[in-house]
C-alpha cells in the first residue's frame, strides 16, 4: 500500500496567534519535500504538528495509512554527554537494533573507532554525524527532519543529502526544513512559509 | 491524528454565546446572594441568641463557615472544570478553571482569617495548629500552586493543561491530607478542643447559618461567572464580536 | 524486556552524573547540621524532635533532586524522543521513578538513623525510621514526578516545583515521623505505618498517567 501524508489547510497557533498562513501539501512515498520560511514563521512546529508532538493546530494531517511509522528528529536530537556513542544510539533506535548494525552505522558516517567515546569528546561536526547515524538505524515510513544540514561541514552535508536519497528511494516519506536552498539535495516539493498578519 | 482546533467546541463552549446567556443569569445570581447572605447574616449577627459558653464571638462562624464550605468545594469545582476542559478541550472550561483559581484562595484566606479571629478570644491566640485550620492552611497552598503554575507558562494552552493536571491530581490528596491532618491532630492533642460543635447546636443558630452557606454559594457562582466573563472578553479583544459589544 | 533498558539507561545517566547524585544527600547531612547550632546542643532538646526534623530535611532533600529528574533528558531533546518511542510513557514514568528511588530515597534511609543519632534520637526508633523513609520516598517520588514533569519546560521550573510539591508530601509526612514515634514511645506502629504503605501503593498506580500526561503537555509547550 503506497504511503500518502496530506495536510490539508493546516495552520499552527501559539494560544490564538497564527504562526503561518494555511498549508495545503501531498506527498507520496518516495518524495522528499523541504519547508522554508523565514525566522519564527513556524517550520518546527509544522513539523512537530506532523509528528504528533504539537496540537495546537487547524486543519487536518492525514495518512493513507494509520500505522505509517513516522518519526520526528528535533535539532537537538536527544543525544546525551553522559552516555557513549553507542548507548545513545540504542537510546534513539528504541533499543531494537542488533550491535553490529550500530556498528555499520557509525562505519558508514565516518565514526568508527568511537563506539565507547562521549559525544562531548566529539568535535560539533562529529556530532551532528552521530546524530547522522541514527538515520541509517532508525526505521520509518514518514521522517521529518529539524534543520538537518546546520553545524556540519561540505562532507557532512553530501553525506546527509546522500542519505536522504537513499531513503526516499527505498519508499519513504522525507520532510525537512531548511533556512537556505542547498545545492546538494533537490527536493521534490518545496513550501514556502508566509508569516500570518 | 486528525484532529481540529474548533470543531470540539460545542454550542455552549463558544465565548460569545456564554457572554449573552451569563448577563442573564448574572442578575438572577447577584440578587438571590443579597436576599440570602443579607438575611442570614443579619437574622445571624443580630438576632440569633447568643453562644452560652463563648458569647458574641461565636457570630464570626456565620462568615466562617461558608466561607470554608466553599473554599473546599471550590477546589472541586476548579478541577472539574479543568477535567472538562482536558478531555473536551473546552477553551471555556479552563478558563473557569483559571477563574475558579483565585476566586478559591481568596476563600480559604478568609475562612484562615476569620478563624483567627475567633481564635484569640475563643483559645487566647491567633494561631492554633487544631486539624481543620490545618488542612484549609494546606488547601491554601494547593490554591497557590494551581495558580502559581498555570501563570508561569507563557503559552495559554500549555499553562491550561498543566493546571488542570495539577488540580486534578489534588482532587486525589484532598482527602488524604485531611484524613491524615485529622490522625496526626488526634495524636498530638487532646480531643476536648473542638471549634464547632454542630450536633449541639440550636436551631435559631443553625437556619441563619444554612442561609448563609447558601448566599455564599449563589455569591461565588456569581462571582465566579462576572470572573468568566471577564476574562472572556480579555481574551477574545481582538475578535470581532467583542469589538461591536464595546 | 526493553524497559530494562531504559531502567539502566536512567540508572547510567546518575551514576555518571556523580555531583548530580552526592549533591542532594550532602545537602540533607549539612541542612540536620545546621539544627543543633540553631537551636542548641542540647540533647534533651534535640531528641523529641530529632525524627521529626529528619523526616522534614529529607522532604527538602526530595524535592531539591526531583529537578533532575527530566530537566538534562528536556533540554537535549531526549524527551521529545521518548514521547515517540513506542514503550508507552506511564511504564518509562515507572521505571525512572524507581531509578530515583534507588538513587536517593535507598541513600536517604540509609543516612536517616546516623543523623537521627547525631540529634540524639533514642535508638529504639532507628528501623521504623529507616523503613518509613524507604517506603515514603517512593510514594513521594511518584507524586514529585508529576511536578518534575510539569514544570520542565519552564525556565524557573525548580521554584515552582517546590510549591507545588511540597503540600503534596504532607499525609507521607504525617504518616512517616508518627509511625516512629508511635514506635518511641511504645504505642501501636501499625496504623500509621500501613497507612503510609497504603498510600503509597495509592501513589504508585494513580501517578503514572498524570506523569506521562504532564510530560507530553511539556514536550508539546517546547
Amino acid at each position: 500500500m503506497a504511503i500518502k501524508l496530506q495536510l490539508n489547510n493546516l495552520s499552527c497557533f501559539y494560544d490564538d496567534i497564527q504562526l503561518f498562513k494555511p498549508v495545503d501539501l501531498t506527498l507520496r512515498k518516495g518524495e522528499i519535500c523541504r519547508v522554508m520560511g523565514p525566522n519564527g514563521a513556524g517550520k518546527t512546529t509544522l513539523l512537530r504538528s506532523v509528528g504528533g508532538l504539537f496540537r495546537g493546530y487547524n486543519g487536518k494531517v492525514m495518512l493513507s495509512d494509520e500505522a505509517s511509522r513516522i518519526h520526528y528528529l528535533g535539532h537537538r536530537a536527544g543525544i546525551r554527554d553522559e552516555l557513549t556513542c553507542i548507548e545513545n544510539l540504542q537510546f534513539l533506535t528504541q533499543y531494537s537494533l542488533t550491535r553490529t548494525s550500530i556498528d555499520s552505522a557509525l562505519e558508514r558516517v565516518g565514526l568508527i573507532g568511537y563506539e565507547q567515546a562521549f559525544p562531548d569528546e566529539l568535535s560539533a561536526g562529529q556530532r551532528r554525524r552521530l546524530l547522522l547515524a541514527t538515520l541509517f538505524c532508525m526505521q520509518f515510513d514518514i521522517l521529518l527532519l529539524d534543520e538537518p544540514f546546520t553545524a556540519l561541514d561540505v562532507d557532512g552535508v553530501a553525506l546527509i543529502a546522500a542519505q536522504l536519497k537513499n531513503i526516499a528511494e527505498q519508499g519513504c516519506i522525507v520532510l525537512y526544513s531548511t533556512h537556505h536552498a542547498d545545492a546538494v539535495l533537490t527536493p521534490n516539493k518545496t513550501v514556502m512559509l508566509e508569516v500570518s498578519q | 491524528m486528525a484532529s481540529n482546533r474548533w470543531e470540539w467546541f460545542h454550542r455552549w463552549g463558544s465565548p460569545k454565546w456564554y457572554y449573552q446567556k451569563s448577563s442573564v443569569w448574572t442578575p438572577w445570581l447577584a440578587v438571590l446572594s443579597v436576599v440570602l447572605l443579607g438575611t442570614g447574616l443579619v437574622w445571624g449577627l443580630a438576632f440569633a441568641p447568643e453562644d452560652v459558653k463563648q458569647g458574641n464571638s461565636y457570630r464570626i462562624i456565620f462568615l466562617h463557615v461558608p466561607a470554608a464550605f466553599l473554599a473546599l468545594a471550590g477546589y472541586y469545582i476548579m478541577a472539574i472544570a479543568g477535567a472538562i476542559g482536558l478531555i473536551w478541550r473546552m477553551k471555556l472550561s479552563f478558563i473557569a478553571m483559571r477563574a475558579a483559581a483565585p476566586l478559591g484562595a481568596l476563600l480559604t484566606f478568609i475562612s484562615l482569617f476569620t478563624g483567627a479571629v475567633w481564635g484569640k478570644p475563643t483559645w487566647g491566640t491567633y494561631w492554633v495548629w487544631d486539624a481543620r485550620i490545618t488542612s484549609m492552611l494546606i488547601l491554601f497552598f494547593l490554591y497557590l500552586g494551581v495558580i502559581v503554575l498555570t501563570d508561569a507558562f507563557v503559552r495559554k494552552d500549555s499553562g491550561d493543561k498543566a493546571g488542570a493536571i495539577l488540580a486534578l491530581v489534588g482532587t486525589v490528596n484532598i482527602p488524604i491530607i485531611y484524613k491524615s491532618v485529622d490522625w496526626w491532630n488526634s495524636l498530638h492533642q487532646p480531643a476536648t478542643i473542638k471549634l464547632t460543635s454542630a450536633p449541639s447546636m440550636d436551631a435559631s443558630m443553625w437556619y441563619p447559618l444554612l442561609l448563609c452557606i447558601l448566599g455564599m454559594y449563589a455569591f461565588y457562582f456569581f462571582l465566579l461567572l462576572r470572573s468568566i466573563r471577564t476574562r472572556v472578553v480579555e481574551q477574545d479583544k481582538s475578535k470581532a464580536w467583542v469589538k461591536e459589544i464595546l | 524486556m526493553t524497559i530494562w533498558h531504559y531502567f539502566l539507561r536512567d540508572l547510567k545517566l546518575y551514576f555518571r552524573n556523580a555531583s548530580e547524585l552526592t549533591t542532594p544527600l550532602i545537602f540533607f547531612l549539612i541542612a540536620i547540621a545546621m539544627f543543633p547550632l540553631g537551636v542548641s546542643p542540647e540533647s534533651a532538646l534535640l531528641r523529641p524532635i530529632s525524627f521529626g526534623l529528619v523526616w522534614v530535611v529529607a522532604l527538602f532533600c526530595m524535592q531539591f533532586s526531583l529537578d533532575t529528574l527530566y530537566r538534562d533528558d528536556f533540554s537535549s531533546g531526549a524527551l521529545e524522543q521518548l514521547v515517540q518511542h513506542e514503550v508507552p510513557l506511564a511504564v518509562i514514568a515507572i521505571s525512572r521513578t524507581l531509578v530515583y528511588w534507588v538513587c536517593f530515597g535507598v541513600p536517604i534511609a540509609i543516612m536517616a538513623p546516623v543523623l537521627g543519632l547525631m540529634l540524639a534520637m533514642e535508638s529504639s526508633g532507628f528501623g521504623v525510621l529507616s523503613l518509613t523513609l524507604l517506603v515514603g520516598t517512593m510514594g513521594m517520588a511518584s507524586i514529585g514526578a508529576i511536578g518534575s514533569a510539569l514544570t520542565v519546560s519552564l525556565k524557573k521550573g525548580s521554584v515552582v516545583m517546590t510549591l507545588i510539591v511540597l503540600p503534596m508530601f504532607v499525609p507521607f509526612l504525617i504518616f512517616g515521623s508518627g509511625a516512629v514515634n508511635a514506635a518511641i514511645t511504645g504505642a501501636n506502629v501499625s496504623p500509621p505505618l500501613t497507612a503510609l504503605v497504603g498510600i503509597t501503593v495509592l501513589a504508585l498506580s494513580i501517578c503514572p498517567p498524570a506523569i506521562a500526561a504532564s510530560i507530553k503537555m511539556s514536550v508539546e509547550n517546547g
